[in-house]
């Protein structure tokens, strides 16, 4: 866990706004601060402009989808270590290892238990 | 005793009785003589014995003495050599005695005395005298051993005597013998002498007299004297013989008598013979004219010639000036005019019919017509007008029931024609018929004959004859066509050698194996259609031939083969081979890049090409690239290097065929101007272009021969290939873009639903987790409703997806090791909560004791043992049970689910892992379910190399068993 006495600080990027309501809800419950991004791009420039101790980004997203942002943020050595884990509704498993291959560090199928959502990102930035 | 043999007989048995009872005494005198010597000479070896014995013992007594005296041992050596033969001297004497018993006694008295002699004097004195000399010599001189010594003597005096006496008692004994033998052979030489003198004279007064008269008779008989006869006399047989010659001599004198008068008869009959000797010659003379006219119609051939010879001959002989012959036409049933003698043609009639005047009569009437004038119709044209005949005679010429024509004769002179002229015309006649028929016969076969030419000519079909040689005997025009050899040259030749003489793959073709002579041989006809023929020129072409034996009677004389040039049909049958192979190809094949080698292949192979290409054309259609390729072997490193070329519009003939979008064949120059020096020689090569429906150029196939492609229909059928390749191209290309689509499709939809779904199941588990506020109890119940129908929801989503994923064939596993054991206890917890609530008892028995290890996707095959643990509990009634059992079995593991529940009835079982497909079992329970479970669960099982099953159990329900490869254990490098 974060040593910091500021939460960890986690953007939560999806264009349905239920989900990212959803996700955002079970993470800021659970003592994180969420920033919310509507696509791609914004979650983007969010996370250039002050880098985020973790990215839950949604794979199929408009301008910008989830594993080409992955791609940006690894590409930028500001947010090169930013974990990020993948949100997709897509069934097939090439999807999958094509986010691995983008950089990403987990994934999580749609639809999601939130406390598996939860679990998932604790271990994640237990992992750093 | 009648007989003169028995007498004799009797005769020389007396005699010979004497005889031998004269020497049989002889002989027993001479045996006593004999055995009376042999006993003398034993006597006298008797003797000789005993002196030797004697002998002995005097040395014995002398040896001695002198010892004694001397008092030297030399004096010893008669003494032992005396004492070492002695016993032997005994011995023999005793043998020799053995035959008399007295004597015998007293040669064993002889030795006892000497054995006494040795043992108590002469060795007692030699050992006393060896140490005391003097005291032997005064033991010597008491006479005691010269008193043994002479009583030995006397026994020797006393043996000898009685042995002298036996010897010369035997020697009278046979002496008297020996005179005895000697009378008795005297007197038996004399009674000999008698009977043979008595034997003489019967013989002559009995025998040899009365055979002297017989001998004298028969000689008398043998000279003509057939009275005498012989006074009868004589013992026996000669008696008999005496009477039995006078009897055959009164019976020869009979026969004579008889053969005389015989003799006259025979004189009679002579004159007889000569006069039938006489008819004889005359027939002879009649049979001459006969052959003479028969050689000469046999000089002739045809109707006409026949007719005027056989026409010429009867009028000659019948000294007839007028003629006429008519013969059957074949044709018609009426005769025509063959030959006329004497007669003005214009008043002949050319055609005569049966019963139409005396000729036609004769016909009608098959038999001669005789008339006399005035009702005679020939005339003989002079220079002064007609003369009418004045006799004449109509003769049908017959053969069998047929009448094949009639003779008219007219004689201008009054001389009827006399039965005799009637019947040697009769005869002529006859032969003439012969004659005719047979003219006619071979006029028919000339006929026929000329018709079978024209027959042969006329087809297509090269048709030629042999005889059972195989020899060329007969063949027809197309046959010298098509095999472009002559007449001349075929005949008398061997149709084997000429034009069957090498297999179509260029092996040298045996005449032993030729289908034509075994047809030959075997008398059965064959019919051949994969062979080949050779032309003069020494190319071949395909050919498809029949032969039939011919028949003479049984046995086969020859043969007619019948064939036909098939290289046209050959190559359209290639042809279309080649559009069937590639027609099979593109049916079986997935993928364009899995087609185009197949398809190259197909037609290579099957035209017999060197290789081929499939140019794929760029968007312009300006240059061509390959894309698939096929080589024959030995062609691949030509047809590589050209693989790796780009193909410009300039280049023959693929670039041509780009520009022009139609076939186009290059010839020889072309085709190495393109490929450069080849490996292999090339002659040929030919390009089609492959265009899509709508005309734009996919690409363009090229082919390159080592022989000329060209042949008939070939771009027509290069052309089909291609028109079928690019529809396969076009389908495949539209294929891939269904299939595109479908993904992308399903990406979306998957996406659409999951993405509601995301919200409603995560803000349901949000509000159930109670976070958000307390919740009552109907508020709980009613959200687990609806949680629990948003969970089937998107159970249902995911087994859609996942079926869609295996339809397309694109369900991809991520492989770890898995534990199926370890699966099955979780996959049993997971059920345990809706098993519980129907009070459903869940099982798990793992058999093996450590893990059950598979190489697999951990997610697929829990879904898998999830699906059929919740079909097992769905399908199970309260208070059932449901069993999970894993074994291990060779390399595979095995789980078996196992429930009471409802069963599976037996007619669903078959169709069972089908999509959609449910039970009727189920359908009736109203039990829920897509029926997408169990085919899902099969293709997991499947994907992994493993299988599913519905497992043979007793008792109600079901049981399924899942089996697994089990992964290969890797040995850890140490």
């Amino acid at each position: 866990m974060n040593t910091d006495a500021s939460p960890p600080r986690i953007v939560v990027a999806d264009d349905e706004v239920d989900v990212r309501e959803l996700v955002a809800y079970r993470l800021s419950r659970s003592g994180y601060e969420v920033i919310e991004a509507q696509d791609g791009e914004q979650a983007l420039r969010l996370a250039l402009e002050d880098p985020p101790d973790l990215a839950v980004l949604d794979v199929m997203m408009p301008k910008l989808d989830g594993y080409e942002l992955t791609r940006r943020l690894r590409a930028e050595p500001s947010t090169q270590r930013v974990p990020v884990i993948l949100l997709t509704a897509r069934a097939q498993e090439a999807d999958v290892s094509q986010g691995f291959e983008a950089g990403a560090d987990d994934y999580l199928r749609k639809p999601f238990n939130p406390d598996e959502l939860l679990a998932r990102v604790r271990a994640v930035l237990g992992r750093r | 005793m009648r007989g003169l043999t028995p007498r004799f007989v009797l005769a020389s048995a007396a005699l010979l009785a004497i005889v031998v009872g004269g020497f049989l005494v002889m002989g027993i005198a001479v045996n006593q003589l004999q055995n009376s010597e042999r006993v003398a000479s034993s006597s006298a070896n008797v003797l000789a014995a005993a002196n030797q014995l004697e002998k002995s013992t005097i040395d014995l007594e002398t040896g001695l003495r002198g010892y004694l005296l001397a008092g030297q041992t030399r004096f010893l050596a008669p003494y032992d050599s005396a004492i070492a033969s002695y016993p032997r001297l005994a011995g023999q004497l005793t043998s020799l005695s053995a035959g008399n018993p007295d004597q015998a006694a007293r040669a064993e008295q002889l030795k006892r005395s000497i054995d006494g002699y040795v043992t108590h004097w002469s060795s007692h004195l030699i050992g006393l005298a060896a140490h005391n000399l003097p005291a032997a010599r005064r033991r010597e001189a008491s006479g005691q051993g010269k008193n043994l010594v002479d009583a030995i003597r006397n026994q020797f005096a006393a043996f000898t005597a009685a042995q002298s006496r036996l010897g010369a008692a035997r020697t009278r004994h046979a002496d008297h013998l020996g005179s005895l033998a000697l009378n008795l052979s005297l007197a038996g030489m004399a009674i000999c002498g008698l009977l043979v003198l008595g034997l003489a004279i019967g013989l002559r007064r009995f025998v040899v007299a009365p055979v002297h008269r017989l001998a004298d008779a028969v000689s008398r008989v043998a000279a003509g004297e057939l009275s005498v006869r012989v006074a009868e006399g004589g013992v026996s047989e000669v008696g008999e013989l005496t009477a039995g010659f006078n009897t055959m001599v009164s019976r020869l004198e009979r026969h004579h008598d008889e053969l005389e008068s015989q003799k006259d008869e025979l004189e009679a009959q002579q004159v007889e013979i000569e006069t039938a000797l006489e008819a004889v010659e005359e027939e002879k003379a009649h049979s001459e004219l006969l052959q003479r006219f028969g050689d000469e119609l046999a000089a002739v051939s045809g109707v006409d010639e026949t007719s005027r010879v056989g026409l010429r001959e009867i009028g000659d002989f019948a000294r007839a000036e007028l003629g006429a012959m008519y013969v059957l036409d074949l044709n018609d049933d009426g005769y025509v005019l063959a030959a006329a003698r004497g007669l003005p043609g214009s008043e002949t009639a050319p055609v005569l019919r049966s019963g139409e005047g005396l000729a036609g009569r004769a016909i009608s009437e098959r038999r001669p017509v005789t008339v006399s004038c005035p009702e005679t119709s020939l005339g003989l044209a002079t220079l002064a007008g007609t003369r009418d005949a004045l006799h004449e005679l109509h003769v049908p010429l017959l053969h069998g029931e047929r009448t094949v024509g009639v003779v008219s004769l007219g004689r201008i002179q009054d001389k009827s024609f006399s039965p005799d002229d009637l019947a040697v015309i009769s005869g002529l006649a006859k032969r003439t018929s012969v004659a005719v028929v047979e003219a006619l016969a071979v006029r028919r076969l000339e006929t026929v004959a000329h018709e079978l030419e024209t027959l042969l000519s006329s087809t297509d079909e090269g048709i030629y004859g042999t005889d059972r040689h195989g020899v060329v005997t007969l063949v027809n025009r197309a046959a010298l066509e098509q095999t472009g050899y002559t007449l001349e040259e075929m005949l008398g030749r061997n149709a084997h050698e000429l034009l069957h003489h090498t297999r179509p793959n260029g092996e040298p073709y045996p005449i032993h194996a030729c289908p034509v002579l075994g047809s030959i041989e075997s008398g059965q006809g064959c019919r051949i259609e994969d062979e080949v023929f050779w032309r003069k020129d020494g190319s071949s072409f395909p050919v498809e031939y029949s032969a039939y034996p011919l028949f003479d009677g049984a046995s086969v004389t020859g043969s007619v083969v019948t064939f036909t040039d098939i290289s046209e049909r050959k190559v359209a049958e290639r042809q279309r081979d080649v559009q069937h192979a590639v027609t099979r190809v593109l049916a079986e094949a997935d993928s364009t890049v899995e087609a185009l080698p197949a398809v190259l292949a197909a037609v290579c192979e099957g035209m017999g090409w060197s290789f081929g290409f499939a140019w794929e054309a760029d968007p312009q259609a300006s240059e061509l690239n390959c894309f698939a390729m096929y080589a024959t072997a030995g062609t691949e490193q030509d047809a590589r290097r050209l693989a790796a070329e780009t193909v410009t519009p300039s280049q023959f003939p693929a670039g041509a065929a780009m520009v022009r979008r139609e076939p186009v064949i290059g010839t020889e120059i072309e085709t190495t101007t393109r490929t450069g020096p080849t490996t292999a020689p090339l002659r040929s090569a030919v390009a089609v272009p492959i265009l899509g429906l709508d005309g734009t150029l996919i690409g363009v196939s090229e082919f390159f021969s080592a022989r000329s492609v060209m042949e008939a229909g070939l771009t027509e059928t290069l052309a089909s290939i291609a028109g079928q390749t690019a529809q396969f191209i076009e389908r495949k290309r539209g294929e891939a873009r269904t299939e595109q689509m479908r993904q992308e499709f399903v990406a979306t939809v998957s996406h659409e639903l999951r993405t509601p779904l995301t919200a409603i199941d995560g803000w349901l588990h949000v509000l159930l987790s109670e976070e958000p506020g307390t919740l009552n109890a109907d508020q709980q119940r009613f959200l687990r409703t609806v949680k629990r129908n948003s969970d089937r929801l998107i159970g249902l989503v995911g087994d859609l997806l996942l079926a869609g994923q295996i339809e397309a064939g694109r369900l991809t596993l991520e492989l770890d090791d898995v534990d199926i054991a370890e699966l099955a206890r979780e996959a049993a917890e997971l059920v345990s909560a809706t098993a519980a609530a129907k009070d459903i008892d869940v099982d798990v028995d793992i058999r093996p004791d450590g893990p059950v290890v598979v190489r697999g996707d951990r997610a697929r095959l829990m879904q898998l043992l999830g699906n059929l643990l919740s079909n097992a509990v769905k399908f199970t009634p309260a208070r059932g049970n449901v069993s999970v059992v894993v074994q291990t079995r060779d390399s595979a593991g095995t789980v078996t689910v196992t429930d009471t529940g409802i069963g599976i009835p037996a007619a669903d079982r078959g169709r069972l892992f089908e999509r959609f497909f449910r039970a009727s079992s189920a359908t009736e329970h109203a039990i829920a379910g897509t029926g997408l479970g169990l085919a899902i669960s099969k293709a997991i099982a499947e994907s992994h190399g493993g299988d599913i099953r519905l497992a043979d159990h007793d008792g109600p329900g079901t049981s399924f068993v899942v089996e697994l490869p089990l992964a290969v254990r890797e040995e850890m490098p140490l």
